[in-house]
């Protein structure tokens, strides 16, 4: 039944086809099938969330106790516990209760298999199987012992296989992408509506979410990286989407080519996977309860361990716009804002986050150090930027990329769960922030925040559906982004606790909780309250019709529910323990054995910190710019360094050009220059010193070889003459000559030879 | 019988029909051009009934017998009716032994269906070549019988006359019909092949007199080759100098730096069509002389020598990327990009050390497919750079601008093949590369990062050039037309290609994965019985 989520994968990519052969017919009707399309697909994806869940009953249980994983691991070891898990088999997770029942009482579903269905074909097959062509070796089998060692023989991954592996995971993930993508699709409806290529931005659109669907369902690391590198493309596409700027397709190449420097990372990762495991499969380097699968690892040494998990990681670095790639994802607003919302915020960028909870069994704690420290730096760097953004969607931009800092970081701390909840909630609401400025832009014409001010009344729906993405980011209790940011401060102060060493980097989350604070309320307040800055955008503000608002209203409600109700006694599932049923032994064991747990104690606390800042940063943001107590241009004036090193993004784009760019095009000129001067020098004075060469000896027999040249010349020539009485002309009557001549001569000459 | 009339005729059609233009019934152009049209495309669909019947001699175990095997059972005298090895006595078999010996496998087929598809497009681009048609038209069909003949050969004095056979009428077509430097390029082209041909001449001549019997069967010098033991024919120190000898003849016609430099030059004067089939099949020449001729005659020069190669292979994998991103010259670029691809080629058969079959099939199968897809990709680069040219009459890349909104259509094949040539996973460009890395790795990890490291600077020189030609917005070409369904026709099957490949590799993989095995099982069996290598590995 994984098939379910097969069709719904290729239902997008079947319109994306239909769009783009038959476009200039159907035109605008190209919206309707991209957003039937994946509206089937959330269908089905509902369908599929409710079919796993039959599967998978142990997925819907009360929260709080997925997490105890810690005794399971350590006691009967994992192997064991594995065998009680069967694939696609309805009701197993109830039988743990009985076979666990002397760790808990309460039940506990132990280190449970969440992967319901698996399929795959092949896609590229490089050898058959021994039973094709291992000749030499069948007839010779002495051979293989004559020559070395067994591993040298039939060793090795021999098919690429494409193929889906449904968990809660991939479950929530489609679910997500799904549900968002088709709000996105109907807002898209109004936005675009007055756009000359409206039928192609619908065509990208499909086979972008084919793309991250296909990438969601992935059962290997290849395929992952096939379908990140056509998300890639989409996004390329469709921050280009305005070609005719200059702006806009220097965007679209910054974001394609940073990324594909991650990828870089990415495939030296898949070679390391490639040469030292033999495959790239999902269910074959991971066991089923999440370790890397022991037999394969001891096949690798701790050095390429790291290695693979490092780059695997930079690709992650590059799709989820990290420190030090992260340049590519603001200056990616140059495509139109609903792109912005569903790539570039909710789905494509949150893919690096996924995964790195994929891959988590494979990180080496080396690996996950980096992981961390590349997370920290990101979410406080990006934070303080946003600080000073006036471009609304820039602001925007530079939150989500300190938004998936926060995920990066907590998953290098084994804040397994954490960083997923934090992926989904951060999805709904960045994608409703999102089209909330979007509206705002389509019903002011400005993207400048200094231009705004005071249209609350104008626009009163974008107002309010914003406010309530405001508060989720915030992490305002009760909302979604409430519990995903107390989740993360939580594993914060549980590693910080058993990890005093890395106490600075762990500070970061807790003060960046403030900074997100500000600026989003700065954001919200500089657009809609206090008295209009420019008259002439305000005159023109208007809300936006049905089609934008709607969607607005739906993702609010999602954003703000996200979560679910957790610890209060509901029977609901919350999202926390949706995901936990799937929390890979790995994130709870070894350093971070019975961190979970410790985190689970820590909540209250965290809470309190979380919610601490969140509210300093409120009231500074109220004091500043709603009551207007303190001036931000003092501030600026007081701290110009400050203030210069923020509004120029910490120098990146400079360091990058004068460090890679320029040096990478000189290096090109250099090569240029090379080939031309150097390599064609050499060849041209040898041929000139043979010219001389010829020259010389040429005078010796000038009078014999000249008078026997002349003579066969003139003989062809006369030849020639007599073939352009024949023909039309003198010259292709020499070129046919000389080739039958040259094919005759040859011929001719090898019998000639025969004795 | 029938594969007999089947090979020649492949072999033999275009050039029966060069002769037959010499008819006084051609009288015009255009009958020229369209005679040239109908015999290559049904040339083309010769090699397609070729392609059905290699696929029919599947037999019960689900593959198709080696080549090797059916050409030895060829020799014996037992000739299969149908088994695609045609063996005729040529030159006194008691004196020369060189024999009118033709055969298909799975690696050669794929490279002669190539060669089929590319003529036909460059026939159907022909059609905007105005001076001298007739003689054009000759010289292009003489063309693709040379080029048909390498691929068919299995005997290396015949192999030896179609390669030079082809050089003849491609100077022309370069020298007569090329841009205002072809002479200089033409001559380039002609010495630089010549040189390589005389080294390969050496080694065939070498192969001929170290063989007892004296032979010039390919078939026969792969066994004599890869015999192990003290009393081998080929002594391992006679193995690396003819190596040698062919990698630098077969590395210029690939090109790998630093033996390239005449491509660039031969591109940029040559016309589009003859462009096309330079880089879509002229190339490929070099990668199957490796593959066919180099590596399993000579495998101790290959083993000895298989750092070199592969730096040589990532060395133009990165070299060309960075040529490339200082071109001024649209087709220079292209021509800069055909280095950097043939690269993953070199790389990919280079990695034999690793020694195990299933690994050196990664790379061995990886620099097969990216020769099919680099056929496929650079010469709709080639083509799509003409359609420019023939609109704008230059070629510089800073003058270019706007041309999505202007020809829209032209724009969208565009970047197609330009995304293709990139290696964008879903294109053909894709499997090849990554496959050729992964193996690289395996062989030695700087060489799989560093050619990783191309990756980059293919996007970069390629969106760089989608960037001036395509986007943005530009008054000069308002009005240009866009691409004519003539040329939309020609460049349309290598965009169906490039997909279809790209989504679905084992089309191709199907049928010459197998083969690549036998061949790499072969390569690596020998490697085994060399202690040092196996010492090396371990």
């Amino acid at each position: 039944m994984g098939l379910i989520w097969v069709i719904a994968t290729l239902v997008p990519l079947a319109a994306f086809v239909v769009q783009i052969l038959f476009g200039s017919v159907l035109k605008r009707a190209n919206a309707y099938i991209a957003t039937g399309a994946i509206g089937f697909s959330f269908f089905l994806s509902t369908m599929g969330m409710l079919w796993y869940a039959s599967f998978k009953p142990g997925v819907l249980s009360p929260p709080g106790h997925h997490a105890h994983h810690e005794e399971v691991v350590e006691g009967a070891g994992a192997a064991g516990h594995a065998d009680h898990s069967h694939d696609g088999e309805a009701g197993e997770a109830t039988d743990h209760g009985h076979e666990d029942a002397g760790h808990d009482s309460e039940a506990d579903h132990g280190p449970v298999n969440p992967v319901a269905f698996e399929g795959s074909i092949s896609w590229a097959t490089l050898i058959r199987g021994e039973d094709t062509l291992s000749k030499v070796l069948r007839e010779n089998p002495a051979l293989g012992d004559l020559i070395g060692p067994e591993d040298l023989r039939e060793e090795g991954p021999g098919v690429v296989s494409v193929g889906y592996r449904i968990d809660n995971i991939t479950a929530l993930m489609f679910f997500m992408v799904t549900l968002i993508a088709t709000c996105i699709h109907v807002y898209s409806m109004g936005y675009m509506d007055h756009e000359p290529r409206y039928g192609r931005f619908f065509a990208y659109l499909s086979l972008f979410c084919f793309s991250m669907l296909a990438l969601v369902v992935s059962n290997n690391f290849f395929q992952v990286f096939m379908c990140w590198e056509l998300v890639g493309l989409c996004s390329y596409f469709l921050i280009g989407f305005y070609y005719e700027k200059k702006s806009a397709s220097c965007a679209a190449n910054k974001a394609f080519i940073t990324n594909r420097i991650g990828d870089v990372g990415f495939i030296v990762g898949l070679m390391v996977l490639f040469s030292t495991f033999g495959t790239f499969s999902f269910s074959e380097i991971f066991t089923p309860e999440g370790m890397l699968n022991p037999e394969l690892a001891a096949k690798a040494d701790t050095f390429w361990l790291t290695v693979a998990g490092i780059g695997i990681f930079v690709g992650c670095v590059g799709k989820s716009a990290q420190f030090p790639l992260h340049v590519w994802l603001p200056d990616a607003m140059e495509g139109p804002t609903p792109v912005s919302a569903l790539i570039h915020a909710a789905t494509m960028v949150a893919a690096g986050v996924y995964l790195i909870a994929r891959s988590f069994p494979l990180f080496t704690p080396e690996a996950l150090l980096v992981i961390t420290y590349i997370g920290g730096i990101t979410l406080f760097v990006a934070a303080t930027i946003a600080i000073v953004a006036t471009d609304i969607k820039k602001a925007l931009a530079y939150s989500t990329v300190s938004q998936l800092g926060y995920m990066v970081m907590v998953l290098g701390i084994g804040g397994w769960i954490a960083g997923l909840m934090h992926l989904i909630t951060h999805a709904f609401f960045k994608a409703l922030l999102f089209l909330c400025s979007g509206s705002v832009i389509h019903g002011t014409g400005t993207q400048e925040m200094p231009q705004m001010g005071g249209l609350y009344k104008k626009m009163p729906k974008t107002a309010l559906t914003m406010l309530v993405g405001v508060l989720c980011i915030s992490g305002f209790p009760l909302t979604s982004g409430f519990y995903s940011k107390d989740a993360i401060i939580a594993q914060v102060l549980a590693y910080g606790e058993s990890n005093p060493e890395h106490t600075f980097i762990l500070l970061l989350p807790g003060i960046s909780a403030g900074i997100t604070a500000f600026y989003m309320f700065r954001l919200w307040f500089m657009t809609f309250v206090g008295t209009p800055r420019d008259k002439h955008v305000h005159d023109h503000a208007h809300e936006s019709g049905d089609l934008m608002t709607v969607p607005l209203v739906i993702l609010a409600c999602c954003a703000f529910l996200a979560a679910g109700v957790p610890w209060l006694g509901l029977p609901i599932p919350s999202l926390e323990s949706f995901i936990g049923f799937g929390q890979p032994a790995a994130a709870d064991s070894g350093q971070f054995a019975g961190l979970t747990a410790r985190a689970h104690e820590l909540h209250g606390v965290a809470s309190v910190v979380a919610s601490g800042c969140a509210l300093l940063g409120t009231v500074l943001a109220v004091a500043i710019y709603w009551k207007g107590y303190l001036s931000p241009s003092e501030a600026q004036r007081q701290f110009p360094r400050v203030y210069d090193l923020l509004i120029n993004k910490w120098y990146f784009d400079e360091i990058y050009r004068y460090l890679a760019v320029r040096p990478a095009m000189a290096f090109g000129r250099m090569v240029a220059w090379f080939d031309k001067n150097v390599i064609d020098g050499a060849l041209d004075g040898s041929a000139d010193l043979t010219v001389r060469g010829s020259n010389f000896e040429g005078r010796f027999d000038l009078g014999i070889v000249d008078g026997m040249v002349n003579w066969i010349g003139s003989t062809f020539f006369e030849t020639g003459v007599s073939l352009k009485r024949v023909q039309t002309g003198w010259l292709r009557g020499y070129v046919v000559t000389i080739a039958l001549g040259a094919v005759a001569l040859v011929a001719l000459g090898a019998f000639l030879y025969t004795p | 019988m029938i594969d007999t009339v089947l090979l020649t005729l492949i072999l033999f059609l275009p050039a029966l029909g060069a002769a037959m233009l010499a008819l006084p019934f051609f009288d015009s152009d255009e009958k020229s051009k369209h005679w040239m049209l109908i015999n290559t495309i049904a040339t083309f669909g010769l090699t397609l009934l070729l392609l059905g019947d290699f696929l029919e001699l599947t037999n019960e175990q689900g593959f198709v017998p080696p080549l090797s095997e059916r050409a030895l059972a060829t020799a014996d005298g037992q000739n299969a009716p149908n088994d695609l090895v045609v063996r005729v006595p040529w030159i006194s078999s008691s004196a020369f032994n060189i024999e009118y010996y033709l055969g298909v496998d799975g690696i050669s087929l794929s490279l002669i269906v190539l060669t089929g598809l590319i003529s036909v497009l460059g026939a159907a681009a022909s059609f905007s070549v105005k001076k001298f048609t007739r003689g054009y038209c000759i010289l292009f069909l003489l063309l693709e019988t040379g080029m048909m003949g390498v691929f068919l050969s299995l005997d290396f004095f015949l192999f030896y006359i179609f390669w030079e056979v082809m050089l003849l009428p491609m100077y022309f077509l370069i020298g007569i019909w090329g841009g205002p430097r072809r002479e200089y390029a033409a001559i380039k082209f002609f010495l630089y092949t010549l040189f390589g041909g005389v080294l390969m001449l050496i080694a065939m001549l070498g192969f001929y007199f170290n063989s007892d019997p004296n032979t010039f069967d390919i078939i026969r010098l792969q066994q004599i080759g890869q015999t192990t033991g003290p009393d081998a024919p080929f002594s391992p120190f006679f193995q690396r100098v003819m190596f040698v000898l062919l990698f630098i003849g077969f590395a210029i016609k690939l090109p790998a730096v630093p033996f390239h430099t005449w491509l660039p030059d031969a591109h940029v004067e040559a016309p589009t069509p003859i462009s096309m089939i330079l880089a879509g099949v002229l190339l490929k020449m070099g990668g199957y002389g490796l593959i066919r001729i180099a590596y399993p005659i000579c495998p101790d020069g290959a083993y000895f020598f298989a750092v070199p190669v592969a730096v040589i292979g990532v060395v133009s994998i990165i070299y060309g990327a960075f040529a490339a991103m200082a071109q001024q010259d649209f087709k220079k670029l292209v021509a800069y990009s055909s280095v950097s691809h043939m690269g993953y080629v070199t790389l990919g058969i280079a990695v034999l050390p690793i020694l195990s079959p299933v690994y050196y099939t990664w790379g061995m199968a990886g620099a097969m497919f990216q020769m099919i897809a680099h056929g496929i990709s650079s010469a709709g680069m080639f083509f799509l750079v003409g359609v420019i040219y023939e609109r704008a009459h230059h070629r510089d890349l800073n003058r270019f601008g706007g041309l999505m909104n202007i020809m829209p259509v032209y724009g969208a094949l565009s970047i197609v093949i330009f995304f293709a040539g990139m290696g964008l996973p879903g294109l053909c460009g894709f499997p090849g590369e990554i496959f050729t890395v992964l193996a690289g790795f395996k062989f030695g990890a700087a060489f799989g990062i560093i050619a990783a490291f191309g990756v980059i600077l293919t996007a970069g020189y390629i969106l760089w050039t989608v960037q001036r030609v395509y986007l943005g917005s530009n008054k000069q070409y308002e009005g240009t037309p866009d691409i004519t369904t003539w040329e939309t026709l020609t460049v349309l099957p290598l965009v169906f290609l490039s997909i279809l490949l790209g989504v679905y590799p084992d089309l191709l993989l199907g049928w010459m994965a197998p083969d690549v095995e036998v061949l790499v099982r072969d390569l690596t069996d020998y490697g085994r019985s060399l202690t040092d290598v196996v010492t090396a590995a371990k």
